[in-house]
């Protein structure tokens, strides 16, 4: 029996207990559910009736019949109750084990452990802190911990789209000191031409940023007199930028296509 | 340091359901905690070392660990905070010695947690880290059956975190 089978099988039977219930008999006749107000606005009345009262055959038929209903209703409640009960018993017995090696599984862990694992699954040279806003948006204990650990945030991700507010929202996460580090690029290349652009998006922190690692696709000649898009071309446009960047330490162009090995084309940590 | 008496030396570990393990002290040294325990009971042989967070189906996956990693080197202490430095890559024999189901991978990570082996949790975190990373919330959710408990609010902010990354 597959997994799912057991539970579909208690809830037929719900199914079918609701079916006995509305099969029930009570004297004569089969009952159903078709109350009138009127028949309730009779019993409604009983408590204004005395024992000693005598009867009509109009309300005797009438207070009999309400009677049956209510007696009905009863034995459908205690129906319902009781498969309820059987179908609960029958999920506890299937999902205890289960739960109970959940509780033994990822929700065991400590939040320290739980930390430790989300530095390395939110580690990407090439997503920035994509994976750390996955990671926030899984369940409230998740995003405390993310939210937390602040060297989840430091690395900032540029493309020519890049949404200001996150990298906004990325910097209020790493607090106000910690160090950054942005990462340029885009779907092909960092045209050379936008780097004044990100540049300029990073002048509210550049005083923090610690590293800037651009990809891209220079062209073989370090320096080219009709190609702008060299080595030498981006490392100019970089530096031209107005921006004071004391804790700068490290630039990392790396090459996004492979050419020959001969060529200057994977160039790293210059 | 470790002398050549060490090295022929046995160790009697009991875990939490009462079973016991004799090993080479080459191999439960491995766990610093034991180690420890190790140089806190000195030269008696015969002293079991107690491991009551440790069951011996786990310990005995974590001695099969210590077992093939027990001439590795120390392990460098932390010289980085540097996320970017972090790698995720495993060796080939630790990848499928790490090829449990989820509820073993957890209780292998807790029980190296616990023993101090750091090598051995690393390659816990990575396993768990390599199976999280890049994944939408919905499919975590979904791996370790995690229910969302965001309020309605959080949901919101979420939501408008979304937005801000279809930039991708």
């Amino acid at each position: 029996m597959s997994r799912l089978a057991e539970p579909k099988a208690a809830a037929l039977q719900i199914v079918c207990s609701l079916e006995a219930a509305a099969r029930l008999r009570h004297g004569e006749g089969e009952l159903g559910f078709d109350f009138e107000h009127i028949d309730w606005s009779h019993g409604m009345k009983l408590g204004d009736l005395t024992p000693s009262e005598i009867y009509n055959a109009e309300t005797m038929h009438e207070l009999a019949s309400n009677r049956d209903q209510l007696e009905y209703i009863v034995q459908l409640i205690k129906a319902l109750g009781s498969s309820a009960t059987d179908l609960l018993n029958h999920y506890e017995r299937h999902l205890d084990p289960y739960y109970a090696k959940l509780s033994r599984g990822i929700a065991s862990l400590p939040d320290e452990l739980l930390a430790l694992i989300f530095k390395y699954a939110a580690c990407s040279q090439e997503e920035g802190t994509n994976y750390a806003f996955y990671l926030s948006q899984v369940s409230r204990r998740f995003r405390r911990i993310s939210l937390s650990d602040k060297s989840l945030w430091c690395y900032l991700f540029f493309r020519h789209n890049t949404n200001l507010q996150k990298i906004a929202r990325s910097v209020d996460n790493c607090g106000s000191n910690c160090d950054l580090h942005i990462i340029i690029k885009d779907d092909k290349m960092v045209d050379t031409h936008l780097l004044d652009g990100f540049m300029e998006k990073c002048s509210p922190f550049a005083s923090r940023l610690c590293s800037i690692s651009l990809f891209g696709d220079w062209c073989d000649a370090w320096e080219y007199e009709y190609r702008y898009y060299t080595l030498a071309g981006t490392i100019n446009q970089l530096l031209s930028c107005p921006l004071s960047m004391p804790r700068l330490r490290e630039l990392n162009l790396t090459q996004s296509r492979h050419h020959d090995p001969d060529d200057r084309n994977h160039i790293n940590h210059i | 340091m470790s002398t050549t008496e060490d090295k022929t030396r046995k160790v009697k570990l009991v875990t939490s359901d009462n079973e016991e393990f004799e090993v080479d002290w080459e191999v439960a040294t491995r766990s610093v905690l034991i180690k420890h325990m190790l140089e806190d009971i000195g030269e008696s042989e015969e002293q079991a070392i107690p491991l009551p967070n440790v069951t011996a189906n786990v310990l005995k996956k974590v001695l099969e660990w210590c077992e093939h990693h027990r001439k590795d080197p120390e392990p460098a202490p932390e010289s980085s905070d540097d996320n970017r430095k972090r790698t995720l890559e495993i060796g080939d024999w630790d990848a499928k010695f790490i090829q449990v189901d989820q509820e073993m991978l957890f209780e292998i990570i807790l029980a190296a947690n616990y023993l101090d082996i750091k090598a051995l949790l690393d390659v816990g975190c990575k396993t768990v880290a390599n199976m999280i990373k890049g994944k939408q919330p919905e499919e975590i959710r979904k791996m370790f059956n995690i229910v969302n408990d965001f309020t309605p609010e959080e949901e919101a902010q979420i939501k408008k975190e979304n937005e801000w990354a279809e930039d991708r």
